[in-house]
């Protein structure tokens, strides 16, 4: 097919919105302004347009919510569709009868997002996200909200904020499942924000379908069911790919780590029959009230309570697993991903990355893995470990994306005293990974796809780097990278699984959950959770989680 | 000690006097921030967010929404309010005013040793005198343009500055009437709202007839045809993989390649029903045909209908399917098997207009519309909200004026004779309960003298004239903005929707009551457990 395969890309809560912050810097920094033009097709995530002033905008073809006051200093309607603020004089109205009311905190734009104006107004309708390459930022502590790092800019139809609700409000915080159902339904919410939906599906020519992150433990998670049961309606034969979040927990009590888990599992249960594929995305190993540690990188070294920091490694998963249906030359599409794997209603999937993809200073792919010891990439997916050389547990199917191994280093220079062996046919990285994956898989299927493009790990990305990888993502055996500079760009392998081990952490999402007495969370019942409703939806992840067993493979 | 602490020694509690001290402060605060919008003289408020969004207003019900109100008892009185709007569109400014000025006077007698049970029986009796007094004034009214257009207007200079609200009033009007048939309520879905961020708001329009925020997205479609039948589908025309040839069941390119082009033929079938459908009916006539889809259609699509100059549009409202099938006539359809010319809609013009990036589809001159169109211009964001806002109101006044069959004098005057008629009726109650009846009669007077305030006069002067006219006319008199003297509301063509007022009357003495009646407040919930 000719036409760009567009998705549309939603994000439904404030840590979906951090982990999709980042996931647009990425690619904005991974935009090629001269020269060869990057093996990415852009087009299926962003969208062109005219602003008033005809100039060409090419923004996100992105919808995004969130609460009253998270924004802080990011504008509703952004800025390339501004006209100028009409002058109070000329108002229509008689000017001694305005009082003006300014919101209380007006928040002071950071040192880093100063610069990325002062660069973009220098430079209009471009400028490469990063205005001073060598600058260096202390984001860890500027960082108050995802809108503090976000360098991509805005069409006025991707922001909706709800006023119902506010922004880490302690009075009435928006946290139970049936607070987000119950937004979706009243007032002018539900109209809007389907109306924002079709007007983008109305200029795509060819739309593969939906991308969905959502914040699951929280009333977010109610949203995001809401909004698949619209969308499985009206768009019936396009693909969703729901993507529920786990954000760090931060200091809670136990009160509200039951709630979250409460709020998880129904919503998960929920997205699960109307989305066609989901992917559980946290950075922690285990959850649902007992949390485990941290995953860990073996290059990374990150601070796991800080949204920004783990929001970023989520980024560059999502970023990366997604390259398999929008790489220029590919034809794939979600559905031909999605599709093989969600049979036998295993709808849900887990998620693993490996970052940077530990590639030593001048070696080759072919001799690293072939020396490669341990697992190739570090789960993110609560409870799974989704690791081919593991004969304890099944992997059946999976979707791998490698990227930003150059064909020069595809293996070493050829030698006469090695017998040909399979390797040797192989003329890409995916041919390699695949063969390698074939190889050390015990009757994995595996799919493989691979992109030249490395992770442009610039800043805005967080400095989680251990200082044993290079500036070009290189592992360095002897010696560290200076501290003073800015990584560039990294390697980096995603993918996606269906393995049995999800329905180990299904079961355990319910039987944590089951084992909590809703009444004991009143709040529940009085956002209009039935009892009886809530049963019947433990069952159904139940259901869920059988279908992972082995028994009922064909 | 309260005997929550023992229960729980986190617990934060306010007790009798306190309490009531705290919920009256709140009452008091809401009602000085609202206070200066009321009345078509009232101030507007520019709200700024934090990052520059700019929102200018005087619609309570707007500025409840969007300020954050932090107190409890405060975000109470909101609520009340802004449920007041969801009822009857209108009245959210004096519902908040109302309140807080019960609870002030209240205060006055509670603070010398009344109990609060004995106002609140009294606030009761008044209600109902006060009801009783509000069904005497009501004045009929007919169907007629003129007699909405007060109304209308009445509502909508509260909102927006006059030449504006004269505007909209004849808009609303006319819309409202456009799509009325006798002796069925009015459903106000079937006008649509459109707006364009275009020209100035004093553009803004009624069109009798649909306008659709897409045109057709092929460049070889007429932009503008006349005489047009209208098909309306809910059918896909566009050629998407079905789940079950993904993946495997394919041996080879090539056969994936015949499975694609199966699919292809499929769906262009349905296309090609259509384009006969056209050639029937419209070859060697000047008539032309447009396709409006809420399924996608898709550039292949797209590119046989063009072939047959035919105008195709995809992913319309789903709402607007109603809509369409209302105001041109004929049927919306599921499948495109057999089609018939009845199922069709007729539409004199549809043209395509183009501001930027957005197109825009007008479907006008249709013969009979039952759906129309309210057109919404600004040259900005803000302007385009309040607006809709304001439109959204005037739609519901009248509306409720249909409705009711009847309205009430506006301009202060039903608060100065209901006032009038409580302290008489007052004389004729027995015991403490009159001090309530005394305080509600009072609290009435809160409206007309705002109203006065806001004008710029002198709230005593304005009040004294106004209660010596009446009790010497015997008729409802208003306040006139404009010099400050007395007016015959009716004569002047300021009237209120009755079932506006009484819905304030009801509910804030309800809200008042149960407030006042609080005599302890505690706050042990969740977020206390925190700490």
């Amino acid at each position: 097919m000719a036409h760009t395969r567009e998705i549309l890309t939603i994000q439904l809560g404030s840590y979906s919105n951090y982990v999709g912050s980042h996931w647009w810097n990425l690619q904005e920094a991974g935009f090629s302004y001269a020269g060869k033009p990057s093996d990415i097709n852009h087009d299926v995530l962003f969208r062109e347009g005219i602003n008033s002033q005809n100039q060409v905008t090419f923004t996100p073809r992105l919808l995004l919510v969130d609460l009253k006051g998270s924004l802080h200093h990011l504008r509703i309607e952004g800025e390339l569709y501004d006209v100028p603020v009409p002058d109070v004089n000329e108002a229509p109205w008689p000017t001694d009868k305005v009082q003006v009311e300014v919101a209380p905190e007006r928040k002071e734009k950071n040192e880093f997002l100063k610069d990325v104006e002062a660069g973009a107004a220098s430079s209009v309708g471009g400028g490469d996200g990063s205005p001073q390459p060598g600058k260096v930022y202390n984001l860890d502590k500027d960082v108050k909200t995802w809108s503090d790092f976000l360098v991509s800019r805005f069409h006025p139809r991707t922001v909706f904020v709800t006023n119902e609700y506010e922004h880490n409000s302690s009075e009435q915080p928006f946290d139970i499942y049936n607070y987000g159902t119950n937004l979706y339904k009243n007032g002018d919410f539900e109209d809007e924000f389907t109306d924002r939906i079709r007007n983008y599906l109305e200029e795509c020519e060819n739309a593969q379908g939906f991308q969905v992150l959502y914040d699951g433990t929280d009333g977010f998670g109610g949203i995001a069911s809401s909004l698949s049961e619209y969308l499985a309606d009206e768009y019936r034969n396009k693909s969703i790919l729901a993507l529920p979040l786990i954000s760090p927990i931060g200091d809670i009590t136990p009160l509200q780590e039951c709630i979250r888990t409460v709020n998880f599992a129904l919503s998960l249960q929920k997205v699960s029959e109307l989305a066609s594929f989901l992917v559980p995305l946290g950075t922690d190993s285990k959850n649902w009230r007992s949390v485990g540690p941290p995953r860990t990188f073996p290059h990374l070294k990150y601070d796991s309570s800080s949204p920004y920091h783990t929001s970023a490694i989520l980024a560059t998963a999502i970023d990366t697993f997604s390259l398999r249906y929008r790489l220029r030359n590919g034809s794939d599409r979600m559905s031909d991903m999605i599709d093989p794997m969600r049979r036998h209603g295993r709808s849900v999937a887990c998620c693993s990355l490996g970052l940077p993809f530990g590639i030593k200073e001048g070696d080759n792919l072919l001799h690293t893995l072939e020396t490669w010891e341990g697992p190739l990439w570090t789960s993110l997916t609560p409870h799974c470990n989704p690791d081919i050389e593991d004969l304890n547990h099944r992997l059946w199917m999976q979707s791998v994306v490698i990227r930003g191994i150059p064909q020069k280093r595809l293996r070493g220079p050829p030698n006469a005293e090695e017998k040909p062996n399979s390797a040797m046919s192989c003329d890409s990285p995916s041919q390699l990974l695949q063969a390698y994956l074939d190889f050390s898989s015990n009757g994995t299927y595996s799919h493989v796809s691979s992109s030249e493009s490395p992770c442009k790990v610039k800043p805005p990305f967080p400095r989680i780097f251990k200082p044993s990888v290079a500036l070009n993502g290189d592992i360095l055996s002897h010696g560290s990278r200076s501290e003073l500079l800015n990584m560039n760009e990294v390697p980096v392998v995603s993918g996606v699984h269906s393995c049995d081990a999800i329905g180990v952490m299904l079961k355990s999402l319910h039987s944590e959950t089951a084992r909590l007495n809703i009444k004991r969370f009143p709040a529940y019942a009085k956002a209009g959770l039935e009892a009886d409703d809530y049963e019947e939806s433990l069952e159904k992840l139940y259901t869920l989680s059988e279908n992972y067993d082995e028994k009922y493979e064909m | 000690m309260a005997a929550i602490s023992l229960l729980n020694p986190k617990a934060e509690f306010a007790r009798a006097a306190q309490a009531l001290a705290v919920n009256i402060s709140a009452a008091k605060g809401i009602q000085d921030v609202m206070k200066t919008n009321l009345g078509p003289k009232g101030t507007m408020k520019m709200l700024v967010s934090g990052s520059g969004d700019i929102k200018i207003t005087k619609d309570g019900n707007v500025l409840l929404h969007e300020m954050q109100i932090q107190h409890p008892t405060a975000s109470l009185i909101a609520r009340a309010s802004t449920a007041q709007d969801d009822m009857t569109g209108d009245g959210t400014t004096s519902t908040v005013l109302l309140i807080g000025e019960l609870l002030k006077q209240a205060d006055l007698f509670i603070s010398e040793g009344l109990h609060p049970r004995i106002l609140t029986e009294g606030f009761e009796q008044a209600r109902k005198k006060a009801i009783e007094v509000l069904d005497s004034m009501k004045i009929p009214v007919e169907a007629k343009r003129e007699a909405l257009l007060d109304i209308a207007r009445t509502s909508l200079c509260t909102k927006v500055h006059a030449k504006l609200a004269a505007a909209l009033a004849e808009i609303c009007v006319d819309a409202v009437l456009a799509i009325r048939t006798d002796n069925k309520p009015v459903d106000l879905h079937m006008i649509e709202m459109m707006e364009m961020q275009h020209k100035t708001e004093m553009e803004t329009s009624l069109i009798k007839g649909l306008v659709m925020d897409h045109g057709g997205r092929h460049p070889d479609m007429p932009k503008r045809v006349e005489n047009a039948y209208i098909l309306t589908c809910n059918v896909s025309m566009e050629y998407e993989k079905s789940e079950v040839n993904s993946g495997f069941f394919y041996k080879s390119a090539e056969e994936r390649e015949k499975l694609v082009l199966a699919e292809r033929e499929f769906i262009e079938n349905r296309v090609k029903k259509i384009v006969e459908l056209k050639k029937k009916l419209c070859d060697g006539t000047d008539k032309n045909f447009v396709v409006i889809n809420q399924k996608g259609i898709d550039p292949m699509s797209l590119d046989l209908l063009a072939k047959e100059g035919i105008l195709g549009l995809r992913r319309a409202k789903r709402r607007n399917m109603e809509r369409l099938a209302l105001a041109c006539g004929g049927q919306a359809v599921n499948s495109v098997d057999d089609l018939e010319e009845s199922s069709l809609g007729f539409a004199g013009l549809v043209y395509e207009h183009v501001l930027g990036e957005n197109k825009y589809t007008f479907v006008e001159e249709c013969k009979f519309p039952q759906s129309v169109t309210i057109l919404t211009k600004a040259p900005n964001k803000h302007t385009l909200v309040q607006v809709k806002d304001a439109i959204r109101d005037g739609l519901r006044a009248v509306n409720n004026t249909l409705q009711d069959e009847c309205v009430v004098p506006g301009a202060g005057a039903t608060e100065i004779a209901i006032h009038q008629e409580l302290m008489k009726y007052k004389e004729s109650v027995k015991g403490k309960a009159r001090l309530g009846i005394q305080a509600f009669a009072e609290a009435l007077l809160v409206i007309p003298k705002t109203l006065a305030v806001n004008s710029g006069f002198d709230s005593q002067d304005t009040i004294v004239k106004l209660q010596e006219e009446s009790v010497s006319t015997g008729e409802p008199v208003g306040l006139d903005v404009n010099s400050g003297e007395v007016l015959k509301p009716q004569e002047a063509g300021i009237v209120d929707n009755f079932v506006v007022k009484k819905q304030i009357i009801n509910s804030c003495t309800v809200i008042a009551s149960n407030l006042l009646l609080v005599d302890e407040i505690m706050r042990a919930g969740m977020s206390s457990l925190k700490g």
